[in-house]
């Protein structure tokens, strides 16, 4: 088990190694410079020091080299300081960070309890009429646009039948600051959420009518087991295991939609910064923000990759 | 010169077979197609939505880009039947001239991303070794990188215009076509048609794209299907948050920008819903359209 996990690491250097160079290029693309957002605002500047900074940071150096120097800061956690706010922008990232895991999990949670169930039902009962519209209804979360999703949702539930509120993480003043708290991260969860449901119950249910036609069900039927017994323990689990690539393949979607959902609901997460930072020409905290989300999903990629060898023997020794 | 046997159970003479028609794959394909009556409907659908878009200047009652300040975020009136946005400009002619760059945008980043896709899966699979390792790893971070994010940064970085926003989601979108490509060359690899083009002395190059290529055209149509409704779904969001295409150019993702705002939310429905609804109403045919392709050309089912 070990051995899989070293390796599993190591396959995921170059990833990284990947996923740096890319936004490094992209951020060059920008006017300005990655080196230079280095340079701490606050510091008094005289020519003089502008000209040891330069060589300092190898601003006058080939591209290699500055993304060598740049990598190297990255590493340290310096990512530069912000335009918009003068602050280093990995505190900055770092501050919304919670925010946006807690929305991610919520909606990742959402999808997995609903989208589950349902398509379980839906594979015992194939072709009854609730199946016909579970897909059709499946078909259309996947076809609708998250966030003309999120302004309907916010329209019905919030501005016409006023169950939720419209925006932000916390009314000003309230008694139940926790439950205030899951009160605004309902709308958001659910709406990110719907869609993965849908991926989930298709999924769920294409993997469980497949379990469902093996020889070993029948043998456990023939065993005399009870039909619940016969589904639950030898069927379901061999679809958990695919459940598992597919939660860990929807990940990434599921950040990029966070971004757009936390900038409708204003939840104040990572992806409400890095839209704010578009408008506002920042770019340093754009790029962070690109980097360090790719990386979160770099990360739960791996503990997802982790599980799905604890799960199944067959893949450690593969 | 024999008599034609006119025994009644014998149905199988030349003439027979020559008058019924040749069950080729093309019409095999069709009639399979032809049960899924959803996808039947969407195909329409679509078909009528193209022919709408490239007739814009011809069905669309207003100039999309006129502006009438006398007519500000007026709800539906005959004279402007889905009302008008906050410079005036008929909604019904924006909504038709959208069409056209969604879709241009939708099917040019889908075949940027299918033939990065096909090239990459084709070499990967075919050629083994350290290409595959490579290029594989590259397909991982690309699949890594949350798509919608480097998207938006790349396009805020170049610049809002509707080229970057082809070009940045079809190089983003390849990953999923080249994995399946791959897939499909290694097991075409190992058939005998291969192996006996290589006895005869056929290049890599010539083997991949004679050969292969041809044979993997089915899941590549129905991939490259699904990779338009995520390109016009990725423009929709582009446009919606200022950097995709920018007004006064028309798309639907940008008109639904509006909505951002309460009020508008509230009480001018007219300025949302419509874009809105297209876009739905595209992606869901395109869905449609793309699963009834995969149950049509899976090989699997060659005698029905």
């Amino acid at each position: 088990m070990t051995k899989y996990i070293i390796r599993r690491m190591l396959i995921s250097i170059p990833v990284l190694i990947g996923i740096t160079l890319i936004t490094f290029m992209a951020y060059n693309l920008a006017p300005g410079d990655p080196i230079s957002a280095m340079i701490d605002p606050s510091l008094p500047m005289s020519g003089e020091m502008m000209q040891k900074l330069r060589q300092e940071y190898g601003l006058d150096q080939p591209l290699p080299v500055r993304y060598l120097i740049w990598l190297r800061e990255a590493v340290k956690g310096n990512l530069g300081y912000s335009f918009a706010s003068r602050r280093p922008v990995g505190q900055v990232i770092l501050e919304r960070v919670p925010a946006t895991i807690q929305l991610t999990l919520a909606a990742l949670l959402i999808a997995l309890a609903l989208g589950i169930p349902l398509g379980v039902y839906s594979a015992l009962h194939q072709y009854s009429k609730l199946d016909y519209v579970l897909t059709f209804l499946a078909f259309f979360a996947v076809s609708v646009p998250a966030f003309f999703f999120a302004l309907g949702a916010i329209y019905i539930f919030s501005l016409r039948l006023d169950l939720f509120p419209t925006h932000g993480m916390s009314t000003p003043g309230a008694e139940y600051p926790f439950w205030d708290h899951i009160y605004h991260l309902i709308l958001p969860a659910t709406v990110l959420g719907i869609e993965r449901i849908a991926g989930f119950l298709r999924y769920t249910r294409s993997s469980v009518l497949e379990v469902l036609g093996q020889d070993f069900m029948t043998t456990a039927r023939a065993k005399g087991l009870r039909n619940k017994t016969v589904f639950w323990t030898h069927g379901f689990r061999n679809s958990l295991l695919t459940l598992i690539t597919i939660i860990a393949l929807s990940i990434p979607g599921l950040f990029g939609g966070a971004f757009i959902i936390e900038w409708i609901f204003a939840w104040p997460g990572m992806g409400q910064l890095a839209i704010a930072s578009i408008n506002a020409r920042d770019y340093p905290t754009l790029m962070g923000t690109a980097l360090i989300g790719s990386i979160l999903v770099l990360i739960s990629s791996l503990l997802a990759d982790i599980l799905y060898a604890a799960a199944d023997p067959r893949i450690r020794y593969s | 010169m024999t008599t034609p046997d006119t025994s009644a159970a014998d149905h199988h003479t030349l003439e027979d077979q020559r008058r019924r028609r040749a069950a080729t794959p093309g019409r095999r394909f069709l009639r399979r197609f032809m049960r899924h009556r959803l996808a039947v409907a969407s195909a329409i659908l679509l078909i009528v939505l193209i022919i709408t878009a490239i007739a814009a200047p011809i069905v669309a009652p207003h100039d999309p880009l006129a502006i009438d300040a006398r007519a500000l975020r007026k709800p539906p009136t005959p004279a402007h039947l889905l009302g008008t946005d906050d410079a005036g400009r008929d909604m019904l002619s924006r909504l038709i001239w959208g069409a056209q760059i969604s879709l241009a945008v939708g099917l040019v980043a889908a075949s940027i991303s299918v033939t990065i896709g096909t090239l990459i899966g084709l070499a990967s699979g075919f050629l083994g070794g350290k290409v595959d390792f490579w290029l594989m790893r590259l397909t991982d971070v690309v699949m890594t990188i949350p798509t919608l994010i480097i998207i938006i940064s790349l396009v805020a970085v170049l610049g809002p215009s509707i080229y970057n926003v082809m070009l940045v989601i079809g190089i983003f979108g390849w990953a999923g076509i080249a994995r399946l490509v791959r897939a499909e060359t290694l097991s075409l690899r190992e058939r005998d048609f291969v192996t006996a083009s290589r006895c005869v002395g056929a290049a890599s190059r010539r083997i991949m794209f004679r050969h292969i290529l041809p044979n993997v055209t089915a899941p590549i149509i129905v991939a490259g299907t699904f990779a338009i409704a995520g390109a016009i779904l990725a423009e929709a969001s582009l446009s919606f948050l200022g950097i995709g295409v920018r007004p006064p150019t028309p798309t639907w993702g940008n008109m639904l920008n509006r909505a951002q705002s309460l009020t508008v939310l509230e009480s001018m429905p007219w300025l949302w819903l419509p874009p809105g609804l297209m876009i739905t109403l595209v992606v869901l045919s395109i869905n449609f359209l793309g699963d009834a392709l995969r149950d049509a050309l899976d090989p699997r089912l060659l005698n029905k």
